[in-house]
């Protein structure tokens, strides 16, 4: 019996180092399942628990977030260049939104030759209703680039132009709130927020251009000063609204603010989309101007844009589907 | 005429059976599912103590309301007469809008048709494929109820649920008869009759979809 013992031993020896140690995981697989842990759980709580949204976020999702970025962003530009005959500024919003903006929406879909079919459902579909808008935005846009630069300004052609662009400011955000699946985006604050915050970027890349062609730029400072921290208040009562909405919600703000979502949050968004800016801002009261104020400027419209951007990342990053059972 | 489903829970074994079929039939490939089975374990704390595992089968909802229909903006997806949600896949973009508003999460993009069994090439079903149910790629899929075995069947003067031939091959698979088929409208159906008595109720009612699958929990 002793030396069966021996060779049992032996052989469990064996099985431990060859078989098991190919079982357990290596510290290299360990460290991945604890990152993803979080975004996918465990697979058998797929569904029962908070599930992200991964289809508008990771992959060629991707292009759809840059699509609602840029189309919105675009928008924004125009928006103010239009109140400030900047035909420059103009171009460039239409720039912006009809030709990045466009361009990503299509590289997001999976058959961009199908793309005129929609156009056909206005009546229901979001989507449908933010391509035609921006479609309505690219001729006419385009043509009011023209009769601006031909020295054309009427008032009626303007307030017409301004409502198709607010429109297309605030679609991005109503495609998402449309969505009851999930509490972090299915909130009339989330409109409100991207169009504001397009706006501001709207007003920051105009500033920009003001400064380049040496315009006077004291008014739309004005806006941005009120834009920053109306922004900041939009983003808080939004957390605030979602986090106490419902479970799911609770988890996605969570997620934004605990979670791994909370560097992109609190680097991107706190501190460069909002406390650079604000500060920046806050020096622009003492009156301090010069090449020195220009250079701030630059920095407070590449921060801002960088706080839209992150923003928008949390948001649709953040995404949990409420459990199904 | 609406057509829906009533799931039986207690009965369900969790054998995977209708999946399995759904696969099968559909010639799925391995990215996509139109159909889940989902378990929830309640740990005895929450439970009287006593631990239980439920499974819940889950699929696309058919619902009377659908977010999906909505949402899509081509007109892609449509709804028949008979409340079955459908794709059809030569209109769709690919956008996903629908993924994102079904909140039951039911449908499923398909990039490519991978393999089963990765780098030994399409198994001979899988080479089928091809010839009996072609799938598109780029777009999304979803449950269908297999309307096509209803649409034959009703030609052919069968009655869906009743007659085998007529029926979804979920249900016809199941081996607990879980899975009952009918006319929603027809309050003299079986499930009509079974969500009466057994108060069964359709999952996430709150969203205001009308879902057409029901679920009895005794």
């Amino acid at each position: 019996m002793g030396a069966l013992d021996g060779i049992m031993e032996r052989y469990n020896e064996f099985v431990k180092e060859k078989i098991y140690s190919k079982l357990e995981p290596t510290p290299e697989e360990r460290r991945k399942k604890q990152l993803y842990s979080h975004l996918i759980g465990e697979p058998w709580k797929f569904m029962t628990d908070y599930t992200p949204q991964k289809e508008w976020i990771e992959g060629a999702g991707k292009f759809i977030w840059l699509a609602l970025f840029l189309t919105e962003l675009g928008a924004g530009v125009f928006f103010f260049s239009l109140w400030y005959n900047n035909v420059v500024g103009m171009f460039l919003g239409w720039l912006i939104c009809v030709a990045f903006g466009c361009a990503c929406f299509v590289l997001h879909t999976g058959h961009p030759e199908r793309m005129y079919r929609t156009m056909m459902k206005f009546k229901n579909s979001w989507i449908s209703r933010g391509f035609t808008f921006v479609s309505l935005f690219s001729v006419l846009g385009f043509l009011y680039v023209l009769y601006a630069a031909a020295g054309g300004g009427f008032f009626i052609f303007k307030l017409i132009m301004s409502v198709i662009c607010l429109v297309v400011s605030i679609y991005a955000g109503m495609v998402l709130a449309f969505c009851n699946g999930m509490p972090l985006w299915n909130t009339g604050l989330v409109p409100a927020a991207f169009m504001v915050a397009a706006l501001w970027g709207g007003a920051e890349i105009l500033l920009a251009v003001h400064i380049l062609f040496g315009l006077p730029i004291e008014s739309i400072e004005h806006w941005i000063r009120f834009l920053i921290p109306f922004f900041a208040l939009i983003v808080v009562i939004y957390l605030y609204t979602v986090w106490t909405s419902s479970d799911a919600g609770k988890a996605s703000v969570k997620r934004m603010l605990m979670g791994d979502l909370s560097k992109y949050f609190y680097i991107g968004v706190v501190l460069i989309g909002l406390c650079i800016p604000l500060l920046i801002w806050s020096f622009s009261f003492a009156g301090v101007t010069g090449a020195g104020a220009k250079f701030l400027y630059f920095i407070s419209m590449l921060c801002g844009l960088t706080g839209d951007l992150t923003m928008r990342y949390c948001i649709m990053k953040g995404g949990y589907y409420s459990p199904l059972i | 005429m609406r057509w829906g489903m009533v799931y039986d829970l207690i009965r369900c074994i969790g054998c995977g059976g209708c999946q399995a079929s759904c696969i099968m039939r559909n010639f799925l490939p391995p990215d996509i599912l139109f159909r889940r089975l989902l378990t929830k374990e309640i740990s005895p704390s929450e439970n009287g103590g006593r631990a239980v595992r439920k499974w819940y089968p889950v699929q696309c909802n058919h619902c009377k309301n659908a977010r999906c229909v909505e949402a899509c903006p081509t007109g892609a997806t449509y709804q028949r007469e008979d409340g079955i949600v459908m794709i059809d896949h030569d209109k769709c973009i690919g956008c996903r809008y629908c993924m994102m508003a079904c909140p039951y999460q039911m449908r499923s993009y398909l990039e490519e048709c991978t393999e089963w069994f990765p780098g030994q090439g399409y198994t001979d079903w899988e080479k089928m494929r091809d010839k009996l149910n072609p799938l598109q790629t780029n777009v999304v899929h979803k449950c269908h109820f297999c309307h096509d075995r209803i649409d034959e069947g009703l030609k052919n003067g069968l009655t869906p649920g009743e007659d085998i031939e007529a029926t979804p091959y979920c249900v016809i698979s199941c081996p607990t008869k879980t899975i009952t088929f009918g006319d929603l409208d027809d309050p003299n159906s079986k499930v009509s009759r079974l969500i009466a008595a057994y108060k069964a109720k359709p999952l996430h009612p709150e969203y205001g979809t009308e879902p057409s699958i029901y679920y009895i929990e005794r």
